[in-house]
């Protein structure tokens, strides 16, 4: 009885002293007028990239606080934390949608308290929705597809394309952009790799090809996270060979993480499309303080704006490119 | 003893018996307290998150709290029936999933069809968005009707959902109850199932286009608290499952033979429980809850979500375990595994208030059951 009574009183102390050492710390962060509440379908690090333009501006700004929370791709929790987000005095909310549908349920709660609502990466429909920051994922795919298209000899050749998961609508619409263009280049076979954005099944998705396709001409690789996957698979094939060497794959790498950096500045990348994730956050921060201030958005949409950086002028050009700049960040 | 000496001694007396009732019932709920920890740890929480973010304590966060965790509640209470006969179902989250997807289908379906009844009777059926786009008839007409035939399709998913979750609970209840096969591999496979018919069904989407009136259970139909707060129905259908099953656990002979074959199954076969078909009944009850479930997560998502039962497994089994349902069976109470359901649900969303990132309220959390389990652990020890 003893021992469960201190026991009891050492969970009560933990929880006091616990409770001590937040209320000091939530008083300190008390009485900020603007609270944007950002909502995230996952912690990797590129989301962090997307909304570091709020924190570097909000840093400036003293009347501004942010508060994130991550749903754990979990669009239950998702509505919850967007709820609190909006019960805890939230001006503004960003949200990036593990569910484009589920979240409807915490946007209307959102639009009865008057709250801004912006959403990042995914586009929902939905009347509350004042700005949107995304991606022209058609585009990019069409580009990408453009610069297969540059190499192109008019002699039959084996294409890679690495395509995300197909319940997304950033995948899905890389994949028809890049299409609509290499579709045309009859002399090309494009062979699909099925990744669901994992470079495990990435990696197993380009070793079974390139037993069937050991003689593979070019790959598209339609997010850069996984070309760690593309390089050791073409290593154990004994195909992995730098720009300039006989043998050598052409490379288009659609993104612009780190693993896409590094392969990149290894010298076995040919086209880098470089798409500037950090410079969304900024864009979101603008919209969000002008609608606060009752001011009118010129445009409710941002698209980042892709550039392609080809594999001899990485080195050179590296400053440009999210994955450098924030590579203490990235590489935590 | 003169009158004014008695007078006092009487109000002496008064003022000790009334310390000693002070005291004796301080006792008593410390006792309880150390007997149900999780009670206590509720009670600290309760009072800490307030402390921490006064908007915890708020009406709408409540209801947010209550209405957000209604489903998995409702998921975790059949899986309380399995783990108080040594059991485990494994597919309770992916039973909950499959169940919304095909009642959402079928509500789509239904609500399809009696549009197409009113506004095209006779003609090949055709889809909403076809039938927009068919000469004389208009955007009106097409929500009126579906708008009145909101009511036969919540009943047909209803049905479908229940129907669809209980299937799931039989088949896992012959085979664990009947065949005498090992509950993790049959709750494994039916999990994988489950899992698997989702994806094929919804091709990876969630399926929106349910009734909104099914979405407003959840959000403005209710009972009004305020002039601007409502307590949802979706809240009032969990708390009517616990207490239902709570009763059929406590006071029924069914619940007894429960604990009993989960204490000890050989001494329950010797005073002539038939053991099969008790967990029989339990597995097919955590089907037909999962399914209930399910239809409340329609209700709570707007929208069937294949995504939806993934991260549900660990925290269903986590809470109800937190709250004292032994794994080993024969103990527990549907009371005790509210508090877990209660103490997890509060924790994590005061969490959110506290803007910790997901990683700190992961360690947060597990710190929190593993003090809870070895409090449980430790009075189990005590007790003998």
């Amino acid at each position: 009885m003893i021992k469960a009574k201190s026991m009891l009183t050492a969970t009560l102390a933990l929880f006091v002293v616990g409770a001590g050492v937040l209320v000091v710390g939530h008083a300190k962060a008390a009485s900020k007028p603007v609270v944007i509440g950002i909502s995230t379908d996952a912690g990797y690090p590129a989301r962090g990239i997307e909304v570091i333009g709020i924190y570097e501006k909000a840093k400036s700004n003293p009347n501004v606080k942010v508060i994130e929370q991550n749903a754990d791709n979990d669009s239950s929790k998702q509505i919850q934390q967007v709820k609190s987000m909006v019960d805890q005095g939230a001006t503004a909310i960003v949200v990036c949608a593990v569910d484009m549908n589920a979240i409807k349920t915490a946007l209307d709660y959102a639009n009865q308290k008057h709250v801004i609502v912006t959403l990042y990466d995914r586009f929902v429909d939905h009347p509350a929705v004042k700005f949107v920051g995304g991606y022209d994922s058609y585009k990019d795919g069409l580009k990408s597809g453009e610069a297969i298209k540059g190499f192109n000899d008019g002699k039959p050749h084996v294409v890679f394309e690495l395509v995300g998961n197909l319940a997304d609508t950033n995948a899905l619409a890389r994949r028809d952009g890049f299409h609509k263009v290499i579709d045309g280049e009859k002399n090309l076979k494009v062979v699909q790799i099925q990744t669901d954005w994992s470079t495990d099944k990435a990696l197993a998705g380009m070793e079974n090809s390139l037993q069937k396709y050991p003689d593979v001409w070019a790959i598209f690789n339609a997010s850069s996270h996984m070309d760690g996957s593309i390089t050791t698979a073409l290593k154990e094939a004994g195909r992995l060979k730098k720009r300039g060497e006989p043998g050598h794959v052409i490379l288009v790498s659609l993104g612009g993480e780190p693993p896409g950096m590094q392969t990149a500045l290894d010298g076995y990348t040919d086209v880098f499309m470089v798409i500037p994730f950090d410079e969304m956050g900024a864009q979101i921060y603008d919209a969000i303080m002008k609608l606060a201030n009752n001011e009118s958005l010129s445009s409710n949409k941002y698209y980042c704006k892709t550039f392609p950086v080809m594999g001899s002028e990485v080195e050179k050009r590296k400053e440009e490119i999210f994955a450098w700049r924030y590579r203490d960040l990235l590489n935590k | 003893m003169n009158d004014t000496e008695i007078g006092r001694n009487r109000a002496e007396s008064q003022r000790h018996s009334s310390a000693r009732r002070w005291q004796g019932g301080a006792q008593r709920i410390l006792g309880a307290f150390i007997e149900n920890p999780v009670a206590l740890m509720l009670v600290a929480v309760w009072v800490m998150f307030p402390l921490l973010n006064r908007m915890f304590l708020t009406g709408n966060n409540i209801i947010t709290l209550l209405v957000a965790n209604a489903f998995f509640a409702v998921a975790a209470l059949g899986e309380t029936f399995v783990l108080m006969t040594g059991g485990i179902d494994l597919s309770v989250a992916q039973n909950l999933t499959c169940s919304s997807m095909v009642s959402a289908l079928a509500m789509i379906s239904y609500q399809r069809d009696a549009v197409n009844a009113v506004l095209n009777p006779g003609g090949k059926v055709l889809s909403l968005t076809e039938l927009a786009s068919t000469p004389g008839i208009t955007s009106q007409m097409i929500e009126s009707a579906v708008s009145g035939s909101a009511g036969g399709a919540i009943l047909v998913g209803s049905v479908v959902a229940v129907g669809m979750g209980l299937l799931f609970g039989i088949i896992n209840g012959a085979a664990v109850g009947m065949f005498k096969m090992s509950p993790f591999i049959v709750t494994l496979g039916t999990q994988l199932l489950a899992r698997g018919l989702s994806y094929v069904l919804s091709n990876g989407h969630s399926i929106s286009g349910t009734p909104r009136e099914l979405t407003n259970m959840s959000i403005s139909y209710g009972l009004p608290v305020t002039s601007q707060l409502v307590l949802p129905w979706v809240v009032f259908i969990m708390v009517a499952l616990f207490v239902v099953f709570g009763l059929l656990l406590e006071k029924t002979n069914w619940g007894r033979y429960i604990t009993l074959t989960g204490s000890n199954p050989e001494a329950a076969r010797y005073v002539g429980i038939r053991v099969p078909l008790v967990i029989f009944s339990v597995y097919a009850i955590a089907g037909l809850l999962a399914g209930i479930g399910s239809f409340m997560s329609i209700m709570c998502l707007g929208t069937a979500d294949p995504k939806v039962g993934d991260p549900l497994l660990l925290p269903i089994i986590g809470s109800v375990i937190l709250g004292g349902i032994s794994t080993s069976g024969g103990e527990g109470s549907v009371k005790k595994a509210a508090l877990g359901i209660l103490l997890f649900a509060t924790i994590i969303n005061g969490m959110t208030f506290l803007n910790l990132t997901l990683s700190f309220q992961q360690i947060i959390l597990g710190s929190i059951i593993i003090i809870g389990m070895s409090l449980i652990a430790r009075i189990g020890y005590r007790k003998g």
